[in-house]
């Protein structure tokens, strides 16, 4: 009975969160930040030679734009803003009290806003995602057998998948930052290097970050460059897992600090 | 969690609340009944952290408290019966007030449909119907207090808790929003006022708790409360014919202190360590003497007066 009234609960506080996601001024930065991948696509789609429309480069074009824009920039920051303000944006605006003294468990609240904060970014830049990997190629002469003899839907679909992965494990992430520090700003940009570098860590602290696991799931590989070391990419079967069981790990202590949170606006 | 006989109480056990090293309150114990209490005191005397802690919003560093026989910590039952309109004037950005109140209530578990029709009804209730609609951001102050009063109420607590409700209103809305205080007060709820206002206070309160520095330095009724602070004589004002002659006779008794001849000499102030004895002598020489009394009225058996004995200072008003 109680898992029903906390459904309930958490489709309550996602729906209310969407509703402040929409209508508030604050998150314009983040539509900006996942329509910035679309302008590029399609400044290229219209102004880049022919030499440069060809299949081939197409292919790899995107995957450096997905991989380097959309996957380490976009969805990265998106999710920092949204995450990290989750509670500590409502702590700042002092409306926290209006979920604290709801009959909702305080985990049931921590679900709500990641819930919503994931449906938000995931929509946006799955969003962003498909319509920039159709832009890229819309300038192809190969567009139609890419898509509908090639393996164009399968990358499409595959790319799609990793924004909303990105989203979901990221999401965790940033909403536990955003409950362990005030000033979020250090540990997202130390984050940001961690993520950015891995390519050149060891091959066990390579297993420490989210984009390790991401980018074995991509369809077509980048060059890293040459200090990149190279390791044995995850298998999905076990990387999936991996990325869903850490962000309910992130999740559960996000939901142990929100537990004991008292409100002191004046303190904070 | 429920705790039996003390379903209808809000009870604090030795309750202290520190902000590291500065004190909120400190060992406070209190049982209150149903019925209309007032919190009084200057700044930082501690009445938000006592009102966070009732709404459950602070943990105490010691000590218990329990409301209804619910403790706060858990949460599914203790805030279905704690509805609290706070101080702080901000809300969730975006937002219209109906929009607020019917999301809120879904959060209590009402379906959408339902939660629409009861925020629909609060709305009215408060006064708020033609604007709700509009966003909250573009409310006056007297809206914006209209709507946490009607987020306090929605869902039909036991325990209103009502950090200064009164701000902002107009002198309608005011006296709207006491009787509607007193109504809820007279169907067995607690209803739980913080005011500066003090002689708003002693209008609608059933009972009082007066704080200084942390500390509960009275609780109780307002009479039995200051009854029982005997450094202060009680005074007592007395509109009659023929005050000399009262005052001449008074002092045939050893607790009145003093008694002062009104300037308009039809009244005078008397000042008693036991107002019994002195109504009952009183009585005595009205009749013996054949005096016509025109009023007899306590002078200082009110919140201003035992606020300003017990914590000082000397406005119409504490904050």
């Amino acid at each position: 009975m109680k898992w029903q009234l906390w459904v309930r609960q958490v489709e309550a506080i996602a729906r209310m969160e969407l509703k402040r996601f929409l209508l508030a001024r604050r998150w314009v930065g983040v539509y900006f930040v996942a329509l910035g991948p679309v302008v590029l696509a399609f400044i290229r789609s219209q102004f880049a030679p022919p030499r440069l429309q060809q299949l081939p480069t197409l292919t790899q074009s995107y995957a450096l734009l997905f991989q380097l824009f959309e996957l380490r920039f976009a969805i990265f920051i998106s999710a920092a803003v949204v995450f990290t303000q989750a509670f500590r944006g409502d702590i700042l605006e002092k409306t926290l009290h209006f979920y604290l003294l709801t009959p909702a468990r305080r985990e049931v609240i921590v679900v709500g806003k990641y819930v919503a904060g994931v449906t938000f970014i995931g929509l946006l830049h799955a969003s962003s995602t498909f319509a920039t990997h159709l832009l890229i190629y819309s300038s192809s002469s190969e567009f139609g057998s890419f898509f509908f003899e090639g393996p164009g839907i399968s990358h499409l679909v595959r790319y799609v998948a990793v924004a909303a992965l990105a989203s979901i494990a990221y999401g965790g992430i940033f909403m536990l930052t955003g409950l362990l520090f005030k000033n979020t700003g250090v540990p997202a940009v130390g984050l940001l290097a961690w993520e950015s570098l891995n390519f050149a860590f060891p091959p066990l602290l390579q297993m420490f970050s989210v984009i390790h696991y991401l980018q074995a799931l991509l369809p077509v590989a980048i060059d890293r460059g040459p200090f990149a070391i190279v390791t044995e990419p995850p298998s999905p079967l076990l990387g999936i897992p991996i990325l869903l069981m850490a962000t309910f790990g992130f999740l559960a202590a996000s939901g142990g600090l929100v537990r004991n949170l008292q409100v002191t606006y004046s303190a904070d | 969690m429920r705790t039996g006989g003390e379903d209808h109480l809000i009870i604090f056990e030795s309750v202290s609340k520190f902000y590291g090293e500065v004190l909120g309150v400190n060992r406070v114990s209190l049982t209150i009944e149903p019925g209309i209490t007032s919190l009084v005191g200057p700044n930082g005397a501690g009445k938000t952290t006592l009102m966070n802690l009732m709404a459950g919003l602070l943990q105490p560093t010691k000590g218990n408290l329990r409301i209804l026989g619910i403790a706060p910590s858990d949460a599914e039952t203790f805030f279905r019966n704690i509805g609290y309109c706070s101080q702080f004037d901000s809300f969730p950005k975006g937002l219209s007030g109906y929009q607020l109140i019917s999301s809120i209530l879904s959060i209590y578990g009402y379906g959408h449909s339902e939660a629409g029709v009861k925020a629909w009804n609060v709305i009215e209730r408060v006064g708020m119907k033609d604007a709700a609609h509009r966003r909250i951001a573009g409310y006056s102050k007297g809206m914006r207090q209209r709507i946490k009063l009607a987020l306090a109420i929605a869902h039909d607590p036991k325990v209103l808790i009502l950090d200064e409700p009164l701000n902002g209103l107009d002198p309608m809305a005011r006296a709207e929003t006491i009787d509607l205080f007193r109504n809820f007060s007279l169907s067995g709820m607690h209803v739980m006022i913080s005011s500066h206002i003090l002689h708003e206070v002693d209008l609608i309160s059933d009972r009082i708790v007066m704080l200084s520095n942390g500390y509960v330095v009275a609780e109780g009724d307002i009479q039995s409360v200051r009854s029982e602070m005997e450094d202060h004589p009680i005074q007592i004002f007395i509109r009659c014919d023929r005050p000399s002659l009262v005052a001449a006779l008074i002092f045939q008794q050893d607790s009145v202190v003093e008694a002062k001849i009104h300037p308009d000499g039809h009244g005078l102030l008397v000042a008693t360590r036991n107002a019994d004895r002195f109504y009952r002598l009183f009585n005595r020489i009205v009749l013996d003497n054949n005096i016509s009394v025109e009023a007899v009225a306590p002078a200082d058996e009110n919140v201003h007066s035992v606020y300003e004995y017990l914590v000082g200072g000397g406005g119409g008003t504490a904050s």
